[in-house]
């Protein structure tokens, strides 16, 4: 028996998942699309568990009110706990189906209408549509029911085109919600300071009232917005506000140095793991460095409100639209139940970015003007107001004996991963702090999931079987920037150092990175990835590197729990860092859907050597480098590699997992190993850049 | 007062502002995106008289007579759409209208050379599709 997913706890019953009406069929599930394909892989799994064409399946997602309460889309477990879910659900309402219909032809089970005239999708959405009148869905999903296993799986091609990809592609009216328009909205641009802690020194409210194309101006205390008929007018009214506003904003620390800037802010320590003897001395040590990263989506994040008789409904890219509701209603002074919060596709989300602040932006705009209002965040705010992935700080260092790791010891240091709405028992939304009438956010805490690892502890603890081992996590709680979730949160720089100080190891030994690897490794998921993508790229048959032209290899499991992935990279070192061949291979048990899998994972390497390579914003006093595209550079279509290879790990009989967020670390340690075997130098301070490796080879 | 045409139809507009807020704003055209409206990002691409263009930067006022195409001028079965649906090249989808309109613009004028410098200078891809974009682009062009 599978064990219940945990969804089922908030929403137990077959009706909050799957209903039967008109002739379709209804999915309703909590987790939301984010660009990462969700959407289209919980029709895949209702299609085939229901065995109904997925052209009949009409699928809702995050709506307060109607859709489960799954927290929120986060963390890679879409697929392995709302998926799973919304599998049970179908699994047990085909079951139900077929014994009402049997039932109601008065034949035993087997043999209720669709054993008679042969199984095929049309009987069974036929059979769904007859006996969708007397069949009671009200009642709880029995887990114990075995969905079908994949050798019976009939109903769906390998490769399914997503069934909301051409409207994304042709610009179908609210496709996206930057696109979503209500009769009568009116266009807002909140004016945000240069940087979070800012307060509003001054404000000409009758100037900025005078400004050409301004409707409304809403001021609470700090937070001001501009109302306008269009959006073009929002975007110039804004432009032209600066000139009648003035924050007091305190100078950030100064951050070029990082591990400086870490230091200097006070940290709590944590233990996450002791094991063994104590670790006294190491062999091989490096302290590795991951800067602040910008969310940098490529949209602007949006929300539409509409004030009702009762309260308001807002529609909004949140990841999360139960805890943010709640959050917004909080700060709105109304009830939960009389806000509703409908979730409608944003561009690329990769973690907590503006989505949830800007939700109330728009709440507290429509409020303010009695009318529906559309609220965008600007570039600049995007780069500026939105959290950051947290820079971060990892000491690792090994002591050796007889070719093997006697002693492991990680320290970690890091701001949080964790200030989603939702966490904690403040308000975790931007403009709350700013009001006259102020809302706290809450405690810093990322939780302690040991030994997942919640936040900057997340991937901590190695893969790889060491006896002594000394693993701690020293927690900074001030938020001189905001700080928040960002695809991986700690694993990026967790796995770059683990992964890093491995191959220092082998090398220190004499031992070929991979076999080094396979020697330290029990678990046999693990091992059958890393000898994949070892296979994959010809790994033994490699030139032995120098001359500026390397492999790397990397390895992890997304917080030791779920997908494995491993990558061999090629990289060619010269002016620039280019890494011209990746070759890879992910377990993500079964895959739900390979294609969307296969699509993940390459945009998941993509943004990792962007990240690794590429990508930092700095704090400096008079605010973060970044504040744009032209301050932030990502990586460009001229470095992609010439060679990108995926392979599926036949792993069909182990349970799906999420495939989102298992690239980032692994990428980044096989960079990091390639220009170690390039040139003979180990970079240690992401973004690794050819200025990095200059001043290193001096 | 500016005339033009915008996927053949006849549109007469008093708007001086960018281009893309006139699609947007003025005529319910979607696919051209607001990103960035400083002519960094591409997402808001379309093609003015047979060249892809950044209609956030493009002022009306230097569009009297022009021929404007955006995603919606195209046919349902266009080969650039039917490519990218078949080799599932997007993730969010938010940059690729833009780059549809790029690459529908390069074929038109046998440019098909030219595809990654172009990208290159006008075209982000965040969520990491560029492989599946690049390979679509390449079987039409």
């Amino acid at each position: 028996m599978t064990a219940p997913s945990t969804s089922l706890k908030a929403a137990p019953l077959i009706s909050h998942w799957v209903g039967f009406e008109s002739g379709r069929v209804q999915i309703r599930s909590g987790k939301v699309e984010i660009g990462q394909g969700i959407g289209h892989a919980l029709m895949r799994i209702a299609a085939e568990e229901l065995e109904v064409p997925m052209e009949i399946i009409d699928l809702v997602q995050g709506r307060t009110a109607e859709t489960p309460n799954e927290l929120w889309s986060s963390a890679s477990i879409s697929v392995e706990v709302g998926g799973l879910a919304v599998r049970q659900a179908c699994t047990h309402a085909r079951a139900l189906a077929l014994a009402e219909g049997a039932r109601l032809q008065n034949v035993h089970p087997e043999d209720a209408g669709v054993a008679d005239c042969g199984r095929g999708t049309a009987d069974m959405a036929a059979l769904y549509d007859a006996v969708a009148p007397s069949l009671d869905l009200d009642v709880p999903v029995d887990p114990a029911l075995s969905p079908k296993p994949r050798s019976d799986y009939s109903v769906l091609p390998e490769k399914t085109v997503p069934h909301d990809l051409r409207d994304r592609l042709t610009g179908k009216p609210g496709a996206f919600l930057q696109d979503f328009t209500l009769p009568g909205m009116l266009h807002a641009r909140v004016l945000h300071p240069p940087c979070t802690a800012g307060v509003l020194l001054q404000c000409d409210e009758t100037a900025l009232a005078a400004l050409p194309c301004v409707r409304h101006v809403v001021r609470d205390e700090s937070f001001v917005a501009l109302v306008a008929e269009t959006e073009h007018d929002a975007i110039r009214a804004a432009q032209a506000a600066s000139a009648h506003v003035s924050w007091d904003t305190p100078d950030l620390p100064e951050g070029a140095d990082l591990p400086a800037l870490l230091k200097d802010l006070p940290a709590e320590r944590r233990r996450i793991l002791t094991r063994g003897d104590a670790v006294t001395s190491v062999d091989v040590e490096l302290c590795v460095t991951r800067p602040f990263l910008a969310h940098a989506s490529v949209g602007l994040s949006t929300a539409v409100a509409r004030p009702d008789d009762k309260g308001m409904t807002v529609w909004t890219q949140s990841q999360g639209v139960y805890p943010t509701r709640d959050e917004i209603a909080r700060t709105l002074g109304i009830a939960s139940e009389d806000l509703r919060l409908i979730h409608v596709p944003g561009a690329g989300c990769y973690g907590h970015n503006g989505a949830d602040d800007v939700a109330l932006d728009a709440a507290l705009c429509a409020r303010a003007v009695g009318a529906p209002v559309r609220v965008s965040w600007t570039r600049t705010q995007e780069m500026t107001s939105a959290p950051l992935g947290s820079g971060m700080m990892v000491d690792v260092g090994a002591s050796l004996a007889q070719g093997r790791i006697t002693g492991w010891t990680h320290k970690v240091r890091s701001l949080t991963h964790l200030t989603r709405p939702g966490w904690g028992d403040g308000i975790n939304l931007l403009s709350a702090w700013r009001l006259g009438d102020p809302h706290a956010a809450s405690d810093i805490e990322d939780p302690g999931q040991v030994p997942f690892g919640g936040g900057g502890d997340r991937n901590a603890i190695p893969l790889y079987a060491v006896p002594n081992i000394q693993v701690t996590y020293d927690m900074i709680k001030a938020q001189p920037v905001r700080t928040s979730a960002l695809r991986s949160l700690g694993a990026h720089a967790n796995v770059f150092a683990i992964e890093s100080l491995m191959d220092e190891c082998a090398l220190s030994v004499g031992a070929d990175p991979v076999a080094f690897r396979l020697a330290h490794l029990e678990d046999p998921r693990a091992r059958a990835v890393l000898r994949c993508a070892a296979d994959m790229a010809s790994w033994d048959d490699r030139s032995s590197g120098g001359d500026g032209i390397g492999w790397g290899i990397g390895l992890g499991r997304y917080k030791n729990k779920a997908a494995y992935f491993a990558v061999a990279l090629r990289l060619e070192a010269d002016a620039a860092l280019h890494v011209t061949n990746v070759h890879c291979a992910v377990d993500c048990g079964l895959p739900v859907d390979p294609d969307g899998v296969r699509n993940q994972i390459e945009g998941g390497i993509i943004q990792a050597l962007s990240w690794t390579l590429k990508e930092e914003t700095v704090l400096r006093p008079d605010g973060l480098s970044a504040r744009g595209w032209d301050t932030y550079s990502i990586i460009n279509w001229d470095e992609l590699p010439s060679k990108l290879e995926v392979k599926i790990m036949d792993a069909e009989n182990n349970p799906a997992l999420g495939v989102g967020e298992c690239t980032m670390g692994p990428v980044a340690g096989a960079v990091g190993n390639a220009i170690r075997n390039a040139l003979g130098v180990r970079l240690t301070a992401m973004p690794l850049t050819p200025q990095k490796l200059l001043e290193a080879l001096a | 007062m500016t005339a033009l045409t915008v996927n053949g139809m006849a549109v007469e507009t008093t708007f001086d502002g960018p281009l893309l807020h006139l699609l947007r704003g003025e005529l319910d055209l979607f696919a051209a995106k607001l990103g960035c409206g400083e002519g960094n990002c591409g997402a808001c691409t379309v093609i003015v008289n047979g060249q892809a263009v950044q209609s956030c930067q493009t002022p009306l006022w230097d569009l009297e007579g022009a021929e404007v195409r955006t995603v919606e001028g195209l046919r349902a079965d266009d080969p650039v759409i039917a490519a990218f649906m078949e080799e599932n090249a997007a993730q969010c989808g938010f940059c690729i209208p833009g780059i549809l309109m790029t690459v529908t613009a390069l074929r038109d004028q046998g440019k098909g050379g030219d595809l990654l410098q172009t990208l290159d200078e006008r075209h982000i891809c965040r969520c990491g599709a560029h492989m599946r974009i690049l390979r679509a682009a390449r079987t039409v062009l």
